[in-house]
């Protein structure tokens, strides 16, 4: 053989092990980057200047639907060898571990199901620009690096790589204006963010002399704390607290989730949100773990205003998507309660309610993207959801059970989730959190039941909705409407994967 | 006269960073909010390497580099949408975008 290719083969050798860690969003990277290219190579289609004009079907969603299952294997994989393979990588860069592995899941599952959901809404919208499943799996490979990262570095780098791709996702269909407004706020304040996240990572790494997380974490647990590096602490606080719309850093988002698409409204509501925490919960209870005493009682007051104001502003919203963008503001703040209980339950009751909130959360969105028609959405809760029973009956159930599962009425996943999260709550002697919870639940299941009234109760007004579910955004529908219910019925086995996946946190215990 | 030391880059630093946050919080031209943003994001890098200086470590100016990398592409993307945005209107004040609120 040719030497130069033995060399090349010895070499492949030497790093094959160290690739293992990001597998996945390499996968991702690939298949993003293919779709672009075989998109240059589909001679003879009409590609449109912009949506609305008649365009040809690409195969870009497919390479995105076969990339992505892909990564979900890769995931797969990483799970079955974690006890060998788990660890440090790239010198810390990137650390394997359980809670990372899990999060994985839960992102690509995000991913997966957006996907299925996007390509009926881009058809039936005329969007046939291969750019749309390129950003979407780029900002998915953001997102599992900032789930595996180990340095500040890294959490960063994969920030951006998903917040870039996002902002251009929520102005994708330029020519509403409703889109670019909800990409130029998105953008605005998540630039914003992105300067005090910065701001925040240059004042710890003042006080701790490095960017490893681990290493930040030797260096932080000597007290007592310099204020250099609890002004890094706080500004990392409001860096995160924008990324995962905590009040009152949130007044971006129900714009920005009602102005993008609803499919990117989707995507941002789980996996933006899922990555943010993901990297939020890693930086808080491993690296600061010392100085839990001082981000604490912030954190509490944070999770009770969001708790309060979203679930309270979500009371008067008529509009669908903004309804759930103030929900998944409330939800955010019950998933800081999962944070602030500060133990290892905390961890495994915030890693099960991630799976829940992702699988109901894409569920509820699922159906506003399958009842939408060419030219609008219909997302007026009083005016389009109105008897949809009578025509959609199966949809108006699958609504109703993904409303039920985010109020946290069992048996959904949303009821088993809310439970871990008050029992690790009380466990911690944190009972008027978990109070405050369960009082705040129980205005929400007046706006989510609103939508539930509208379609069981309520007789239509309007033209009938002529909607068409396309198989593939059935399917997504099926899982979740699968994944609702037997996260919520047969809880058991779940609970213990995300106990054992913190377990397995081996990078840094 | 004093020697120009650590304190004085990071008071600069932060003089710089808070003037960002000002702009963006006041300015009412999406070009100009743009201009603030990025003098928060080099406000941080002048804080990374005289760390890195103070240091001795490498990591502060790598992460300059990092940053450098993506305050362009941010740059890409916040001016086409910009363009887009005047498309709309044919102004770039974000006043005029207010067609969703509550």
């Amino acid at each position: 053989m040719n030497p130069e290719i033995q060399e090349l083969l010895v070499a492949y050798r030497v790093v094959r092990p160290a690739l293992f860690p990001v597998l996945p969003a390499a996968v991702l990277t690939l298949f993003g980057l293919l779709a672009l290219l075989v998109d240059v190579f589909e001679l003879g289609r009409t590609r449109g200047p912009a949506e609305g004009e008649t365009g040809t079907p690409i195969m870009a969603p497919y390479l995105a639907l076969i990339g992505t299952a892909l990564a979900l294997g890769c995931v797969g994989w990483q799970a079955a060898r974690l006890e060998t393979a788990g660890g440090p990588y790239f010198s810390g860069m990137v650390v394997l571990d359980g809670f990372g592995v899990f999060l994985s899941g839960v992102v690509l599952a995000g991913t997966l199901l957006t996907l299925l959901l996007t390509i009926g809404y881009c058809r039936r919208h005329d969007i046939h620009l291969a750019e749309y499943y390129h950003l979407i799996l780029m900002a998915a490979a953001g997102m599992l690096i900032m789930v595996l990262a180990g340095n500040l570095i890294t959490i960063f780098v994969g920030l951006e790589l998903m917040s870039v791709g996002v902002y251009v996702l929520t102005g994708f269909r330029r020519t509403r204006l409703r889109s670019v407004e909800g990409a130029l706020k998105y953008f605005v304040l998540g630039a914003f963010s992105t300067g005090f996240f910065l701001y925040g990572m240059a004042l710890v790494y003042g006080a701790a002399g490095t960017f490893d997380l681990a290493g930040i974490r030797d260096a932080v647990s000597v007290p007592p704390a310099s204020p250099v590096l609890l002004a890094g602490v706080a500004l990392l606080i409001v860096g995160f607290g924008f990324k995962v719309a905590l009040v009152p850093f949130h007044m971006w988002s129900p714009d920005v989730y009602q102005g993008a698409p609803a499919p990117v409204t989707a995507f941002m509501a789980t996996g933006v949100k899922t990555a943010g925490f993901a990297a939020f919960v890693r930086v808080f209870m491993s690296t600061f773990d010392g100085l839990a005493d001082q981000w604490i009682p912030v954190l509490w007051a944070l999770a009770v205003l969001t708790m309060v104001v979203g679930n309270v502003a979500a009371i008067r919203q008529d509009d669908i998507k903004r309804m759930l963008a103030y929900s998944s503001i409330a939800h955010a703040g019950y998933l800081l309660v999962a944070l602030i209980a500060h133990s290892d339950i905390g961890t495994a009751a915030f890693l099960y309610y991630m799976a829940a909130y992702t699988l109901m959360t894409m569920g509820a969105f699922g159906i506003v993207i399958v009842l939408g028609e060419k030219g609008t959405e219909n997302t007026s809760i009083e005016r389009d959801y109105a008897g949809i029973a009578w025509r959609h009956p199966l949809l108006a159930a699958a609504m109703a059970l993904f409303m039920f599962s985010l109020t946290g009425i069992p048996p959904t996943a949303g009821f088993v989730g809310k439970f871990a999260i008050l029992s690790a709550a009380v466990n911690s002697g944190h009972v008027p959190l978990a109070v405050l919870l369960v009082l705040t639940s129980v205005i929400s299941a007046y706006y989510y039941l609103k939508v539930v009234v509208s379609m069981y109760m309520r007789a239509s007004e309007r033209e009938p909705i002529r909607s068409q579910v396309p198989a593939m955004a059935a399917i997504a529908l099926l899982i979740a409407v699968v994944g609702v219910l037997g996260l919520g019925i047969f809880p058991g086995q779940w609970v213990e994967m995300a106990r054992a996946s913190v377990v397995a946190v081996t990078g840094l215990p | 006269m004093s020697e120009v030391g650590v304190g004085h880059y990071l008071t600069l630093s932060a003089i710089l960073f808070t003037i960002g946050a000002i702009g963006v919080l006041t300015r009412k031209n999406a070009i100009i909010v743009f201009m603030a943003i990025e003098i928060m994001l080099n406000a941080a890098n002048l804080a990374f390497v005289t760390f890195a200086m103070s240091i001795g470590d490498l990591g502060g100016l790598v992460m300059v580099l990092f940053v450098i990398a993506v305050a362009a592409a941010e740059a890409a993307v916040g001016l086409a949408i910009i363009v887009a945005m005047y498309r709309h209107r044919e102004t770039v004040n974000v006043e005029a975008f207010t067609a969703m609120r509550g």
